[in-house]
């Protein structure tokens, strides 16, 4: 009897709970990474907005502090990753709008990138919803050619909810720029080689998804 | 003394212990039983779980192991398992006595984004306060007796009454008759001084007036005909309205066939009348319009919601609903502290458009767009082209010929022109000019072919007869590709007689150079134009129509606030809305006000004092030393299904103690728990759909004696029962069998 129960107690002593929460591909290798708003064109003052995790490895580029990025079609931020001569640049933009109805549709952003391709491979287009840090849009990935290249594109339109959109009109916040930098659409694109991109989509698409307001949004009080 | 012992050893015995445990049996059965009954967690909860005799019990447990194990003294080497097994049941017990008096438990609902370091702690009541000026804001408890035990300063409050359950209805601050069907009561006010014209396309001249109330469902005739119509007013409390419309039955003289026109009363084709029977004809010759005075007018349903009407002078009609369940649009004055109103837009009534107006509209529309396109070397289609040469010749707007001409050939309702001349004289001559002779044959042939065929063709479809029918009796000979080109065995559908048509005139023009030339001679240019047009497919129907134009809208603003009556309570008390009367004084100045419970205290506060503070009855909200931040919850389904298979969310967990941040993801199965007690499950995630921004809901579990008391009961007691069976005493081997 005594050897039954040692025979029993004993594996039990050294049982863990099992996770079953798969440990994140290369979450480790990513790092926070604030990016800053635009400026009202006056001033050259950029708020910083958004955070996003990414590795350490990939080059990031900032606009000139002297430059003006008032202009929605200049990036807020730009990454680069290199190898060899081949290079992936992912480009984020965003779109600040003093009125929920002047805020463009994800959708017109996508047919936007698709017009972009020379020739489009319609097989591999695959555009999908997608929401997460309070924002939601679409998610939109295809090969075809550009600049008579083959070119893979991974793109990310999104937009703030419209709850927390109408609740940071309730809140009182520092600058009318900072207002609207936090309420706008912002854009995430990718493009590079088809094999590059594919190299490293795994973790282009936890950068994009990292992809955040650095301040939680204020609920309604 | 002697009497003590007895307690003493009775509390301490095996038949306390057994009365204590058949009375919990009794409560956890009455519990499952009252909640399969009533279905109602907190209904069983209130009887049994959270009764204060189980509390009670749970002592009477503790006292009875505690003194169990006292009996024992003194204590010997032998007694040290019985001692650890009963020194860990009372840690265990102490615990869930701590726990049940100390313990949190609550839910916090954030949405994606967005952060939280408050739970709701459920079955609680609060009053939620905020003063505009000095700002302030405070969560009043209120007691189970519904006392409230404290308050604002300067600010007195007391509860006046309290009922556990209230019916709510909203209270639009609109004037409306209350009625008991709305849909027959606005269907009568439309009705009320409407009036009908009914009017010849191309003379534009009214052919016979009056009230349409006097002729619906009766028939009315007149020189060419008559008409019959029926209103469709199509309007439901839920939906508004579904496609409301004008139904009329045309007979004309002429033809054995009777037509349909619908008239929409709103939307895009509004006031048009549309051929439903005969569309491939094109128009009739005869309009419906309708002319009332505009108005607009409001009803109350018995739930006091209120539905507002608009008619405007040209018979279109227009809802709105203001429903307690379905305000889409609120608005706040200073912040709440002034009230709320609900936003609702209505057509400005005195500037829209009639049937008429529309079509000028259209017309001078689309002759522009052919004005700007012409100016560049567009190519025309041949006919066009040809016209063109015709109006050039006579030194007139090709774009007004050939509209006014298609728009006459619209309303004469037929496949081709009919055989007269033009009406509009200018048209007339410009057509009678054009140059048959510069065309090839096979065109002339074709026109002249077309025109005698569809002379038949168009006489028999009035007399209500099936196309190949027709074509049969003429011994149509390419009748066999028309007939592979019907959808439907039978009869040809009003929907492909447009494709027939066409088809017919395509093959009319591929055999028509087979034949000499033929005479056009008792055959109008008009008509010949016509059939020109149609093999290119060219006709008022087929030119696109302008975008309609943005109208402008009147915002509407209504104040409005809730009307609460006390109701029998449910037996499902989750079900239950709780209302609370409140009387408030400040400075000489009080007021009455009534506020149901807001479960999850995300409502509106409404205004009291003349705007000085606004107030919410809801659940009380506790603070927890733990903000949660979500960054994302999703759905995980099996592969290839859309039953969902996990649910996750990836939160940002800061200490407000020590300003610790982890990122976590929990899920259905992993909960995460904090050093100090707390402990957050992931509860529940809407919407599931990939494409939203999600709201989830976590339950928060603080149990303050987990790790130091109730955990290592648990080990203690394992321990004890072990040791319990490691030293029992061996059964005596030299006893005989």
């Amino acid at each position: 009897m005594k050897i039954l129960i040692k025979l029993t107690l004993y594996p039990l002593l050294f049982c863990w709970s099992c996770t079953d929460q798969a440990p994140k591909m290369s979450d480790n290798q990513l790092v926070w990474q604030n990016i800053p708003g635009r400026d009202t064109g006056i001033s050259r003052i950029r708020p910083f907005i958004y955070r996003v995790k990414a590795p350490a490895s990939w080059h990031r580029q900032f606009p000139s502090d002297t430059d003006s990025i008032f202009d929605t079609t200049k990036p807020l931020c730009e990454f680069l990753i290199k190898e060899n001569t081949s290079m992936i640049r992912i480009t984020i933009h965003n779109f600040p709008t003093d009125e929920i109805e002047e805020r463009i549709a994800p959708a017109s952003q996508i047919a936007r990138w698709k017009r972009q391709f020379e020739q489009l491979d319609e097989i591999s287009l695959n555009v999908k919803p997608i929401a997460h840090g309070g924002f939601a849009g679409l998610f939109f990935e295809a090969i075809g050619t550009l600049e008579n290249r083959k070119t893979k594109v991974l793109g990310w339109s999104l937009q703030l909810s419209a709850e927390h959109y109408r609740n940071l009109a309730s809140i009182d916040l520092s600058t009318q720029n900072e207002f609207k930098q936090l309420r706008s659409d912002y854009t995430i694109k990718v493009v590079g080689p088809v094999e590059l991109v594919e190299k490293h989509q795994a973790i282009l698409m936890l950068f994009a998804n990292s992809f955040e307001l650095i301040e939680e949004i204020p609920g309604r009080l | 003394m002697k009497y003590l012992t007895k307690i003493f050893h009775f509390l301490g015995s095996i038949y306390f212990a057994i009365f204590l445990i058949l009375a919990a049996a009794i409560f956890v059965i009455a519990g499952t039983f009252l909640e399969s009954v009533t279905e109602s967690h907190l209904y069983a909860s209130y009887f049994t779980y959270s009764n204060p005799v189980f509390i009670v019990l749970l002592w009477g447990f503790f006292v009875n192991i505690f003194l169990s194990t006292l009996r024992r003294w003194p204590f010997k080497i032998k007694h040290i398992p019985f001692i650890i097994t009963h020194i860990g049941l009372l840690m265990i017990l102490g615990g869930s006595l701590i726990k049940s008096y100390i313990g949190v438990q609550g839910s916090m609902g954030i949405l994606e984004g967005g952060g939280s370091n408050e739970i709701l702690i459920p079955n609680s009541y609060a009053l939620s306060i905020e003063k505009k000026a000095p700002s302030l804001k405070a969560l009043i408890p209120v007691n189970s007796s519904f006392k409230i035990d404290s308050s604002l300063p300067e600010l007195q409050l007391e509860v006046v009454g309290f009922s556990p359950h209230c019916i709510e209805t909203l209270e639009v601050k609109i004037e409306g008759k209350r009625v008991n069907d709305v849909s027959e009561s606005a269907k009568n006010a439309y009705l009320n001084a409407l009036q009908f014209h009914l009017v010849n396309n191309l003379s534009e001249k009214t052919i016979a007036k009056g009230n349409l109330l006097d002729i619906l469902d009766k028939e009315l005739s007149f020189e060419e005909g008559s008409i019959k119509p029926t209103l469709h007013f199509n309007y439901s409390n839920d939906f508004g309205f579904n496609n409301p419309c004008l139904a009329i039955d045309l007979s004309l003289l002429k033809q054995k066939k009777m037509e349909k026109i619908a008239i929409p009363l709103n939307g895009d084709q509004s006031l048009t009348n549309i051929n439903l029977s005969s569309p491939y004809l094109g128009a009739f010759p005869y309009s419906m319009d309708l002319v009332r005075s505009p108005s607009m007018i409001s009803f109350k349903d018995s739930q006091n919601n209120a539905y507002l009407f608009s008619f405007d002078s040209h018979g279109r009609v227009f809802s709105q609903v203001l429903r307690k369940d379905d305000l889409t649009s609120i608005m706040e004055y200073d912040h709440g502290f002034g009230g709320y109103t609900v936003q609702t837009q209505i057509p400005a009534l005195s500037k829209r458009l009639s049937r008429i107006e529309l079509e000028k509209d259209k017309v001078g529309t689309i002759s522009q767009h052919l004005k700007e396109n012409l100016t560049t070397e567009t190519a025309l289609s041949p006919p066009l082209k040809f016209l063109k040469e015709a109006c050039e010749k006579n030194d007139v707007d090709f774009e007004n010929i050939c509209l006014a001409f298609l728009r006459e050939w619209n309303y004469s309702h037929g496949w081709l022109f009919p055989n007269h001349p033009i009406q509009n004289e200018t048209t007339e001559k410009v057509i009678s000019q054009l140059d048959w002779d510069t065309l090839p044959l096979q065109i002339k042939n074709g026109c002249v072919l077309s025109s005698h065929l569809f002379q038949i063709v168009e006489e028999n479809l009035k007399e209500d007869k099936d196309l190949i029918e027709i074509l049969t009796s003429l011994d149509w000979p390419l009748i066999n590709s028309l007939k592979n080109l019907k959808t439907n065995p039978g009869v040809c559908l009003a929907e492909e007689m447009n494709q027939l048509l066409s088809h017919l005139t395509q093959e009319i023009f591929s055999v028509s150079h087979l034949v000499p030339e033929l005479t056009r001679s008792g055959i109008q240019d008009g008509r010949l134009l016509s059939a020109y047009l149609r093999l290119y497919g060219i006709h008022w129907n087929s030119i696109e129509s302008p975008a309609p134009q943005a109208e402008e809208d009147l915002l509407i603003e209504c104040p409005f606030h809730f009307r609460h009556q006390p109701a029998t309570p449910l037996l499902k008390l989750e079900e239950n809305t709780p209302m609370i009367s409140l009387r408030l004084l400040e400075n000489g100045e009080h007021e009455s006000l009534t506020l149901s419970f807001d479960r999850y205290g995300t409502g509106l506060k409404w205004p009291a004092l003349s705007g000085k503070y606004r107030l919410r009855f809801q659940p009380i909200f506790q603070q927890i030393p733990y903000r949660i931040r979500l960054r994302q919850a999703r759905q995980i389904n099996y592969p290839n299904s859309s039953q969902p298979y996990s649910y996750e969310s990836d939160l940002i967990i800061t200490s407000s103690n020590t300003g610790e941040q982890i990122e976590k993801t929990i899920s259905m199965n992993n909960v995460y728990e904090t050093w100090d007690g707390y402990r957050f499950y992931l509860a529940n995630i809407v919407p599931a759909d990939e494409g939203s921004v999600k709201r989830v809901q976590i339950v928060v579990n603080y149990d303050p004696a987990k790790y130091w008391l109730t955990y290592p009961g648990c080990i203690l007691l394992v321990l004890g029962i072990v040791l319990l069976f490691w030293f029992r005493k061996p059964k005596n081997k030299d006893k005989g069998v």
